[in-house]
């Protein structure tokens, strides 16, 4: 999808419609997605609850829920009539009904974006990805192989050492795969832009200083860069200046162009630290072709 | 060299290869196993290790085999016993064991003409196979060894063995489960194009997978292609 000419713009709605809708699970299911990601397409709400692209029931319960007032919904224009698509974000009323039920920490519901900041134009971009990304791997879903998704909202974490809530990491969004009684957890970074060495160290640091010692052997930080040299140049970097970060904290990579379909997801396309390799070729360099899956038993 | 120790550790072992050969209860084969593997480790020229009576029988000889259809549950088996050595062979056939006692055949074997009458010097119990063609083929002999000396052994009797390939648990981390899948139902197609009625893959370790069971083998399973 191309996001350069982006317009964002909130369909218009004339007044609240009077439809009864009832807020069953579905809805509450539909509204907790969109509030961990931020936005979100029909075709990724569908992803997430039934594995498929397409939902009748979904689509339908979508334009309810906005006719309710639950939901606010934009297109994306991109200079191209074909292909224009709506993406649904929270409403207030959405939020207030979240926060009646009592899912979500209060604190995390006051502090939630509001629609302005939605949609700007480079906020947009990333949790579009972000979403894109995420219900893509929902599609591997099956009854042996479990995975339950938290957009940032919910991947915030608890400081184990001030058994405070504060953030002291946010992933974009966490990923719980579970095989019978194995659980891990999937710390989820999208790198969308190419960032200074400094600041990759420090994003990582963060995970080494607060991952709880504990549940380190059960988590992994995945991070999905946009392009191999991207990823070339975080392993680089780690190796060269920080090796030891990876003593202290599972770590793994891969690149959009290893994820074109979403069965590629659990596929031998990560590096790791056992599998990378620093060459010499002039100048130093790293070797990223051997890979290995996310987990080795899928 | 031998102290007082190895000695006291030799009669050990000689009281647990009696108590495991009555069929005891108190101690398991791979358990009596570890014993012997560290006497061989500090003592390799015991005398204890040369005796012909140290032959264990294998507790899991003939027992049913363990079905599985989850690949995703054979990966995490093999990760958490850090990818072991397995062998697999297709599951095919009618079972059938047979029993040599001084070196002679007991079953009544008129149909099968492949199976020896005699096997020199052998009393023990050999398990296979009756395939389509009435042709037996022997894949487990009932004492503890490795499974590639079974196989050894069983050729050198004049046994036509199972075809089995070594299952390369240490790629298990490069290669996806439906990939796996792909690979085991061609080495089934494969068996089946050989004349075998085939229902799944006999995957085989030398070191227990899941903990001893009355019925069900420890050494092996069954990964069923449904």
């Amino acid at each position: 999808m191309n996001l350069d000419g982006l317009e964002l713009t909130l369909t218009p709605r004339t007044a609240i419609d009077s439809y009864n809708l009832q807020i069953n699970q579905s809805t509450l299911d539909i509204l907790s997605l969109i509030l961990e990601f931020k936005v979100a397409t029909s075709w990724q709400i569908s992803r997430f609850l039934t594995q498929k692209d397409q939902s009748k029931y979904l689509y339908l319960k979508l334009h309810r829920m906005w006719q309710a007032g639950l939901l606010e919904s934009f297109k994306i224009f991109s200079g191209h009539q074909a292909a224009i698509p709506l993406y649904y974000l929270l409403a207030k009323k959405g939020l207030s009904i979240l926060k009646q039920k009592g899912i979500y920490d209060p604190k995390y519901i006051k502090n939630y974006p509001p629609t302005k900041a939605l949609l700007s134009s480079t906020f947009f971009k990333h949790e579009a990805q972000v979403i894109e990304l995420a219900s893509m791997e929902a599609k591997n879903k099956t009854k042996n192989l479990n995975l339950t998704f938290k957009g940032e909202l919910g991947s915030g974490s608890h400081d184990w050492r001030s058994d405070k809530n504060i953030e002291v990491f946010t992933p974009d969004y966490t990923v719980l795969y579970t095989v019978g009684t194995d659980v891990m957890h999937i710390y989820s970074e999208c790198e969308r832009t190419l960032k200074s060495k400094e600041a990759m160290i420090h994003k990582l640091e963060r995970y080494v200083l607060h991952l709880n010692p504990e549940h380190r052997r059960q988590s992994i930080v995945r991070l999905i860069f946009q392009t191999p040299n991207m990823e070339q140049s975080f392993w680089l970097n780690i190796l060269s200046n920080k090796a030891h970060f990876l003593q202290t904290v599972n770590v793994m990579t891969t690149n959009l162009l290893c994820l074109e379909d979403h069965k590629q997801f659990l596929e031998p396309i990560y590096v790791s630290p056992n599998t990378v390799k620093l060459t010499k070729e002039g100048r130093l360099g790293v070797d990223t072709s051997s890979r290995i899956k996310l987990l080795p038993f899928l | 060299m031998i102290n007082s120790y190895t000695q006291k550790l030799e009669q050990i072992i000689v009281e647990m290869n009696a108590a495991v050969s009555n069929g005891s209860v108190d101690i398991a084969t791979h358990e009596y196993q570890r014993w012997l593997d560290f006497l061989k480790h500090i003592h390799p020229e015991s005398d204890v290790l040369k005796q012909k009576s140290a032959v264990i029988i294998d507790e899991n000889f003939n027992k049913k085999v363990r079905i599985l259809s989850n690949m995703q549950e054979i990966m995490r088996l093999a990760e958490k016993q850090r990818y072991p050595t397995w062998f697999i062979h297709p599951s095919c056939g009618e079972s059938l064991v047979l029993e040599y006692e001084h070196g002679v055949l007991k079953n009544d074997t008129e149909k099968d003409r492949s199976i020896p009458k005699t096997l020199k010097g052998f009393t023990g119990k050999i398990h296979g196979v009756s395939s389509a063609n009435s042709q037996f083929i022997a894949h487990d002999i009932n004492t503890v060894m490795p499974f590639l000396k079974k196989m050894e052994i069983l050729k050198n009797y004049g046994f036509t063995t199972t075809e089995f390939v070594l299952f390369p648990t240490d790629k298990i981390p490069t290669i996806s489960s439906s990939k796996l899948i792909a690979s085991f139902q061609n080495y089934i197609s494969k068996a089946r194009s050989d004349g075998l009625s085939v229902d799944g893959v006999i995957v085989v370790s030398d070191v227990p997978l899941f903990p001893v069971d009355n019925e069900l083998s420890s050494r092996k399973m069954l990964f069923q292609i449904i």
